[in-house]
């Protein structure tokens, strides 16, 4: 199985970062993880077309190539980092790569917290339709007090915090599969089988292409006319 | 006289916000009791919680504007269902190594294209104004939400809808009041600045 890591932090030492390179690390064994850093995008511009050969294209094909993705946040003033936001913004306006795409979120922080208060504000951000991921429900990892946890070789200390990390991405690896099975030929014909109105149920989900109405229409009432009228 | 800083939550050379937000200028600022302006964010670098703990200069001078102001108010767009990029970095330059926005009163609006104004960044700004080194005074229980905000302005940038304007003329008549309430509640404020300005997440 192989998954990307978003590095949510701008910062040049980050725990954050810390903690999805030991992932990648100590659990090789489990799944490939290919890290990603938002800090070398710039703010998103809504003006700025995503050329083929930008950072961001290159981003987003190599989200499309992967069978899912763990964020790794940071916490600044109560939500996400603004780096990591920005991220999000580029990678739902002209190129939708979370769509259906599972997402696990983890974060750590410096304080009692662990990133709690990001960690639900990330939540809502990738249920926006323009970022439309599906996001591993419960299994919380929130690392708290960051500067201790980690030992010189910016590994995990606690034993017992490594544990619930292993157990919480293997739950995560068994809800990747179970989205892959979503996308099964039999399961998708089951399902319109079974339903009054076969054509609604075959329809993909298709990524929301259109800019305009992943801002709004299809946000906010899901039957009306374009942006444009 | 009061005296207000104005933030658009973009950058977006066609903002509704912007338009917004310089049309509560046109309407309030009558260099008599109110003196609006606006501040720009397109000059603020991305925030990498730079490790010699140096903010840029405009984010200095804007730091300024808001430490001498008597009032805030922030126009937002609706991006992924929260705030802005733009403005949640400028909000953590502005709460890194100056923190001008400690009990200083707030008044939230934001438009989107939508029907729902921008409700969810809305609820989220409120969230990250409370955050401690923020402490912003967020007005209470007066959302302003321009909905479908590319028809809501005629050519002279002026909202044509008279149920909306007549609301937003009751929420400045309440943010002109909320200003003086809160310039009474000085009992904590020395307080909240030293201690936000002795706490560090770095020392934790
Ligand atoms: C990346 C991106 C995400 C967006 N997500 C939303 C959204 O979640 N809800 C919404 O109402 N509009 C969304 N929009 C459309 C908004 O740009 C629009 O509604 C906005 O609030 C208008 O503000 P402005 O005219 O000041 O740019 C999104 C736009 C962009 C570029
Ligand atoms: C402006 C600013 C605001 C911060 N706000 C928070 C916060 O609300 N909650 C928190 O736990 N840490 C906060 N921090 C501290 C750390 O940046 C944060 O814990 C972060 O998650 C550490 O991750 P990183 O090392 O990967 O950057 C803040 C730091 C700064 C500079």
């Amino acid at each position: 199985m192989k998954l990307v890591g978003i590095v949510g932090s701008a910062a040049k030492e980050s725990y954050n970062r810390f903690l999805l390179k030991y992932i990648a690390a100590e659990f090789g064994d489990l799944f490939e993880l290919e890290l990603l850093e938002v800090k070398d995008l710039p703010l998103f511009d809504q003006e700025a077309t995503v050329t083929a050969d930008s950072l961001i294209n290159k981003y987003s094909d190599t989200i499309k190539a992967a069978d899912g993705v763990i964020i790794a946040t940071p916490e600044h003033n109560h939500t996400v980092g603004a780096a990591l936001k920005s991220a999000l913004e580029w990678l739902s306006y002209d190129v939708h790569p979370f769509n259906d795409k599972p997402v696990m979120v983890i974060g750590t922080s410096y304080y009692d917290q662990g990133t709690s208060r990001a960690q639900l504000h990330l939540r809502q951000i990738l249920e926006a339709p323009g970022v439309n991921a599906i996001t591993f429900p419960g299994h919380e990892f929130l690392l708290a007090n960051a500067k201790d946890a980690f030992d010189e070789a910016h590994e995990i200390k606690d034993y017992r915090t490594v544990k619930f990390l292993e157990a919480n991405l293997k739950e995560f690896k068994k809800f990747v599969k179970l989205i892959q099975r979503m996308d099964d030929e039999e399961l998708v014909d089951d399902v319109a089988g079974a339903s009054e109105n076969a054509d609604t149920a075959k329809a993909p989900v298709a990524p929301v292409t259109d800019k305009e109405i992943a801002a709004d229409n299809e946000v906010d009432d899901v039957a009306s006319a374009s942006v444009d009228e | 006289m009061k005296n207000i800083i104005g933030i658009v939550g973009s950058t977006y050379s066609k903002s509704t916000n912007r338009l917004l937000l310089q049309f509560i200028q046109k309407r309030y600022s009558n260099g008599e009791q109110v003196q609006i302006e606006l501040v720009p964010l397109d000059k603020l670098p991305l925030f990498d919680k730079p490790a010699d703990r140096k903010i840029p200069a405009v984010a200095q001078t804007i730091s300024d504007k808001i430490e001498a102001a008597d009032g805030v108010i922030i126009a937002i767009p609706e991006y992924d269902h929260s705030v802005p990029a733009r403005l949640s970095n400028a909000l953590a330059w502005l709460s890194y190594t100056t923190h001008p926005f400690i009990d200083k009163p707030v008044m939230i609006t934001g438009a989107s294209y939508g029907s729902l104004g921008s409700s969810r960044a809305q609820a989220h700004l409120k969230q990250i104004l409370d955050s401690p080194e923020l402490g912003a005074l967020t007005m209470p229980s007066s959302e302003f939400l321009l909905a479908r905000s590319l028809q809501a302005f005629n050519e002279d940038g002026a909202i044509t809808d008279q149920a909306t304007l007549d609301y937003l003329d009751r929420v400045f008549a309440n943010f002109m009041i909320f200003m003086d309430i809160a310039a009474q509640l000085k009992h904590t404020v020395v307080k909240d600045k030293e201690k936000v300005q002795s706490f560090s997440w770095d020392n934790i």
